[in-house]
């Protein structure tokens, strides 16, 4: 048995091959971050289809068709509606797995942002670099755009965040002052975040992603799901949900039951923070 | 580079196929990879097996090898540990995609 890549030895007559699983690769970003993080291999091996979902996420506009052939796939989606139709045709055991690799790929923040559905995820994931702070901003961002106006700055700026306003999350990549302020606003909050999953151990994101989502579907903090749903459409989605299906999701969504009865740790207004 | 070799980079470079595959060397003997197939040279990878003789690392990155038809069971355990390999992954995908495949976006 052998363990290297040598090419004089990979000449194949005759042969057959069996897909087995999705997998990140060795060079992957978010596998060094997994293994700098301490995560278990067989966490980040389940949640291997996932992070193709989360990569689909990305396939917006030109990039969503510039994937499609590259993945062998030939459906153009992103459609608003294509989360309704999913998410009814579909159990939502089977579309969960989509939210819970969000923290496996970005950061475990994201977990928290992504209770409002960011309808951009894809790109936030892209641009943020798996950084927190894109992301963190980004709701914050949006938060104040629906501060109160008679708080505002001579340039416009928002000067306060009127509790509980938040029920959009998008992400605009012209922001410039607006953005660097709402940078500084967000560090506080997003190492309170941290802290508080680190001590909680690995699976604790996407606990806290998925009891956010959950409200999602049940209207609340629904948002537009175009991103979503186009990234589902795709075959990475499809991998995603399979195993969904297939139950490799059952170490994280048992626990993620013990934790809806139990009193995990939530936002103190009864949201997801 | 355009949006389109970025994002196929992007993704070659984040995840792999993870493909079992069996068949015989240049000596005709019987043999076995693990391999990661790039997800934009996948297609490529399945014509090419289909045309009798190709070379895998033309694909992806050989991850585990060996002789026989079948590795090891410690090899087996190491590959469902570390890529999460599964028996079932191929047909539960099919039936998923086909699943997707009836619904209209």
């Amino acid at each position: 048995m052998s363990d290297n890549n040598n090419k004089n030895g990979t000449q194949i007559k005759k042969g057959t091959s069996k897909l087995m699983s999705i997998a990140p690769t060795k060079r992957s970003r978010l596998f060094q971050w997994a293994q700098d993080k301490g995560y278990r291999n067989t966490f980040f091996a389940n949640a291997a289809g996932n992070t193709g979902v989360i990569i689909s996420g990305i396939m917006e506009g030109n990039w969503g068709r510039a994937a499609s052939p590259a993945m062998g796939l030939v459906r153009n989606a992103g459609a608003g509606a294509a989360m309704d139709k999913l998410s009814a045709k579909f159990s939502k055991a089977a579309v969960l797995p989509f939210f819970m690799a969000i923290p496996a790929l970005t950061n475990i923040p994201m977990a928290v942002t992504a209770s409002t559905v960011p309808e951009r995820i894809g790109a936030m994931v892209l641009i943020a670099g798996y950084s927190v702070k894109a992301i963190s901003s980004t709701i914050t961002y949006n938060r104040m755009k629906k501060a109160d106006p008679d708080n505002v700055n001579k340039d416009g700026i928002p000067t306060k965040i009127v509790k509980g306003m938040s029920k959009r999350v998008g992400l605009d990549l012209n922001r410039g002052k607006r953005y660097r302020y709402l940078r500084r606003k967000t560090r506080k909050a997003r190492n309170r975040s941290l802290d508080t999953i680190e001590r909680s151990g690995h699976l604790m994101p996407a606990i806290l992603l998925v009891r956010g989502t959950m409200r999602t579907w049940d209207g609340i903090l629904r948002t537009d799901p175009a991103a979503i749903g186009g990234g589902l459409a795709y075959i990475t989605g499809a991998v995603s949900m399979a195993m969904g299906d297939m139950g490799l999701r059952r170490e994280a969504r048992q626990v993620i039951e013990a934790s809806n009865q139990s009193n995990a740790p939530t936002h103190k207004s009864g949201r997801s923070p | 580079m355009s949006d389109d070799n970025e994002f196929s980079e992007i993704l070659d470079n984040e995840i792999g196929y993870i493909v079992f595959v069996t068949g015989e060397n240049q000596n005709n003997e019987m043999c076995w990879f693990y391999a990661s197939i790039a997800p934009s040279k996948y297609e490529d990878f399945k014509q090419a097996e289909s045309s009798g003789e190709y070379d895998l690392a033309d694909y992806g990155d050989v991850l585990m090898s060996g002789s026989g038809a079948a590795p090891p069971e410690d090899v087996r355990r190491k590959m469902e540990q570390e890529y999460g390999i599964s028996d079932a992954f191929e047909q539960d995908y099919q039936k998923v995609v086909r699943k997707l495949s009836g619904l209209k976006f």
